[in-house]
């Protein structure tokens, strides 16, 4: 059992020298676990191959006739690797973790939507309520109808223009962290705000999308 | 450690298979039908389980239970409309849990199932000739965490210790993966007696890995019948809301229509004086008006299926291969709807009604340790989140993410001194917890500190079986925090207990084998929590004298483990309780303390 408190990406692995899988302490982050940089832009493809390799080596599956402190580690562990593997894949998820790991968790202050945007939204928010609970003639539901198309196509848009920002921020971040610096403090406010935008807009379009569903 | 049996206990029928040497096989006694109906009939001296419920069917129809699968892991409330065509009793007086009555008693789901369990489990010991405890049992991927626990119940009370809860349409990949005949995307529609699921694949180098399943946990063949039914009656023009027999008989009717409308063109349904009535009926039935009235029961599985689709990132033309599960794909008109989604012929080499329980047999086969090559990665099918400010729905796991998965979450207080927090966990996928299915209310115990000064951390933690447990600690402290679970709908742990003693019957085998179990299941907790604690507190505050001692207990309880001693098993855990009981004073706060001076480590900190 591994007894130091685990800080360095380096010295963390998930199996003991005799390859038994290990107690992996809450300190243990993502990127410790998959023994990766922490970085904005990773291999994914390596990514996924290590996640296939653990995955045989620490699904429950293998520890049924265990003794039961394996199978518990077995359990512990597959649960780490599962979440660690769906938020780095994610570009978007692990650019949120990493930001959120150097700096703090997200708030929704963080983001000053633009005027416009805003008036998008709350324009989009009260379609799609009144779309899904008032009993609506058939000229205003597909006007309505249509508002919710318009205002969804707007929000994807708006993504896609967040997605080349934080392609270029991320290009700064790994840039430092290649030079062995810390990434630079207005990288990282950018960061947060652009996410946390984003989070917010990926909410709206979700129950954009949920009215649009429903009806 | 013995034998590993697949069982797929369906809404109408239920079978075992096991692994033999030429690969799974479905089992049946000499001469007798591979399928049992899951259906079971209290008659004035025995109860009767599957085949032998069909005489005297007629006389007995509201002593006899059947489809109880649409009632696991729900509440009376759920079910309330779907009493009119059952001709057995609901009693209304148990809300959280759905209870039957026959003959006076009434039955938990599980309880009806167990008995199901019971018959299966007979089967195959008779078939082996030897004794058989461990399972395999599959349930419908869109099954919730109450679902999967009514049927975990049923297995333990039928005497069987559940290994593993597998999901159906990825047990029929898993034995269609054997064959070869799945790689790359694959789409799995399973529509059965009760339950529609549809689930996504990817297969790649013998790792079965879900994208994203979804589905619908009442729809299916049974909805059919209810809909001709209703057609049935209408036709025959006669009133029968207060007559469940003569229901019961059109539903069985309309159920044999169907069946005949899958082969031939035409078929004709005749019903003498059904429910003690003095109608005599007689109606022809051709495969086009059947299709008329069924249809858009069947189109409500496009949706989930369009769903899924998105869920898992690909579009419809990239399905490698549909594959058709469950008995309901036989019936024409749904052949074709899933051609026309997905643009391309499913098929159903392996036969639709036995291939979810050879899945499980595959299953069972790689938890036994026979085959190491194949790996199922499965999702939890349902978004869990708690109720947050204003009833509002504040997520912790999206649905499709893979399993086993945790996630933390940390609470803080809004009173000053205040010793609980409430946390009220649920399911679905709407944006308000109104919309969406309560799976438990739980209290986190905290030291009193003034207001937003605690920090508990909540580990949410969804197992290899899809079901949910909870565990707690203090930031501050590092101490384990205390969590009682109370379940929304279905049994409680003391319930089961209960249900337990009644059903045994007393064989001392039986009591031996239950001794054993519930010691097993007890050692596992205390052995989790324990390695928990070391792990989450261990770090900084246990010496490296007292750490060896406790994995020296540790080591003790799992060797007595591998024997059959119940009494030896307790032994060893009250021996690692006495080692970990100064740690587990260490992480009580005085208050705690106070409130379990009795109480152990391992009772403070499971779930």
């Amino acid at each position: 059992m591994n007894q130091t408190r685990v800080k360095s990406r380096d010295t963390f692995s998930v199996f003991d020298e005799n390859g038994e899988i290990q107690l992996i302490s809450s300190s243990v982050d993502h990127f410790a676990f998959f023994s990766l940089p922490r970085k904005m832009e990773i291999d994914e493809a390596g990514l996924e191959t290590k996640y296939y390799e653990y995955s045989r080596r620490l699904h429950p599956d293998f520890f049924t006739n265990a003794p039961s402190s394996k199978r518990i580690l077995s359990l512990d562990a597959s649960a780490r690797l599962n979440s660690a593997y769906k938020t780095l894949k994610d570009p978007i998820l692990r650019a949120v973790y990493l930001v959120e790991l150097e700096s703090g968790k997200l708030e929704e202050n963080d983001s000053s939507p633009p005027v416009d945007l805003l008036e998008e939204i709350f324009k989009a928010q009260e379609a799609a309520a009144e779309y899904k609970c008032c009993e609506n003639d058939a000229v205003e539901a597909k006007n309505l109808r249509a508002n919710l198309e318009a205002a969804k196509e707007c929000f994807v848009a708006q993504r896609a223009g967040q997605r080349t920002a934080l392609e270029d921020l991320g290009a700064r971040w790994d840039k430092a962290i290649d030079a062995g610096e810390d990434p630079p403090a207005e990288v990282i406010d950018r960061l947060r705000s652009v996410l946390s935008l984003r989070n917010y807009i990926d909410n709206i379009l979700r129950s954009v999308n949920q009215a649009l569903e429903e009806a | 450690m013995g034998d590993i049996i697949g069982i797929d206990l369906g809404t109408t029928n239920s079978l075992i298979a096991i692994m033999e040497e030429g690969g799974p096989s479905v089992i049946a006694p000499e001469g007798e039908n591979v399928f049992v109906p899951s259906v079971v009939s209290f008659r004035s001296d025995r109860v009767l389980v599957g085949e032998k419920t069909r005489t005297g069917r007629a006389e007995h129809i509201r002593d006899t239970i059947f489809s109880i699968k649409r009632f696991m892991g729900r509440g009376f409330i759920d079910v309330e409309e779907e009493l009119r065509h059952i001709p057995f009793k609901i009693d209304p007086e148990c809300k959280e849990a759905v209870y039957v009555k026959a003959r006076g008693r009434a039955y938990s789901a599980p309880e009806i199932s167990a008995i199901i369990l019971r018959e299966l489990k007979s089967r195959v010991e008779k078939h082996l000739g030897r004794r058989v405890q461990r399972a395999v049992i599959t349930v419908p991927a869109h099954f919730n965490d109450a679902q999967r626990q009514a049927t975990k119940d049923a297995g333990r009370l039928a005497g069987l210790e559940v290994l593993r809860i597998v999901n159906e349409p990825t047990a029929a990949s898993l034995a269609y993966g054997l064959h070869d005949r799945n790689r790359g995307v694959i789409a799995v529609y399973d529509l059965g007696g009760g339950t529609f699921d549809i689930s996504v694949l990817r297969v790649k180098e013998g790792i079965f890995e879900v994208l994203a399943t979804g589905g619908d946990t009442r729809l299916g063949g049974d909805d059919f019948d209810c809909a001709l039914a209703d057609y049935l009656i209408e036709r025959a023009g006669v009133r029968v809301e207060e007559n469940p027999e003569a229901v019961g008989q059109f539903v069985l009717a309309a159920e044999r229509a169907k069946r005949e409308l899958t082969e031939k063109n035409e078929t004709e349904i005749v019903l003498e004086n059904p429910g003690g009535t003095s109608l005599s009926f007689r109606e022809k039935l051709t495969r086009a008006e059947m299709e008329k009235i069924i249809s858009p029961i069947a189109e409500r599985t496009l949706a989930p299926c369009r769903r899924a689709l998105v869920d898992a990132g690909v579009a419809a033309s990239e399905i490698d291969e549909v594959v058709l599960v469950g008995g309901s794909t036989r019936i024409p008109l749904v052949r074709h709807m899933v051609a026309d989604l997905f643009g391309k012929e499913p098929h159903s080499d392996l036969n639709p009604d036995e291939v979810v329980a050879l899945g499980a047999a595959v299953q069972a086969d790689i938890l036994a340790g026979g085959r190491k090559d194949m790996l199922l990665l499965d999702v939890t099918p349902l978004s869990l989140g708690i109720e947050t400010v204003g009833g509002a729905m504040g997520w912790i796991i999206s649905r499709n993410t893979t399993i086993p998965t945790s996630q933390r979450e940390v609470f803080t207080t809004f009173k000053d001194n205040q010793t609980g927090v409430d946390i009220h966990v649920l399911q679905g996928e709407r944006e308000l917890i109104k919309d969406n299915r309560s799976l438990a209310r739980f209290v986190l115990g905290i030291d009193p500190a003034p207001a937003g000064m605690a920090r508990i951390e909540v580990t949410f933690l969804i197992d290899a079986n899809g079901i949910l447990s909870v565990t707690a600690r203090d930031l501050r402290s590092g101490k384990a925090a205390s969590v009682d679970v109370q379940p929304s709908y279905g049994l409680t742990d003391e319930q089961v207990e209960r249900m337990l003693l009644d059903s045994f019957e007393n064989a001392e085998a039986d009591i031996h084998a239950r001794q054993v179990l519930e010691a097993r299941t007890e050692a596992e907790s205390v052995v989790a929590a324990t390695l928990r604690a070391l792990r989450d507190y261990g770090e900084v505050n246990v010496s490296g004298e007292e750490r060896a001692s406790i994995t020296g207990a540790v080591s003790g309880v799992e060797r007595a483990l591998e024997s059959e001693d119940h009494q030896l098993i307790r032994d060893k855990i009250d021996a690692l309780n006495e080692v970990t009981h100064p740690l587990a004073e260490r992480m009580m706060d005085n208050v705690l303390k106070e409130a379990l001076t009795n109480k152990r480590l391992s009772e403070a900190m499971s779930e």
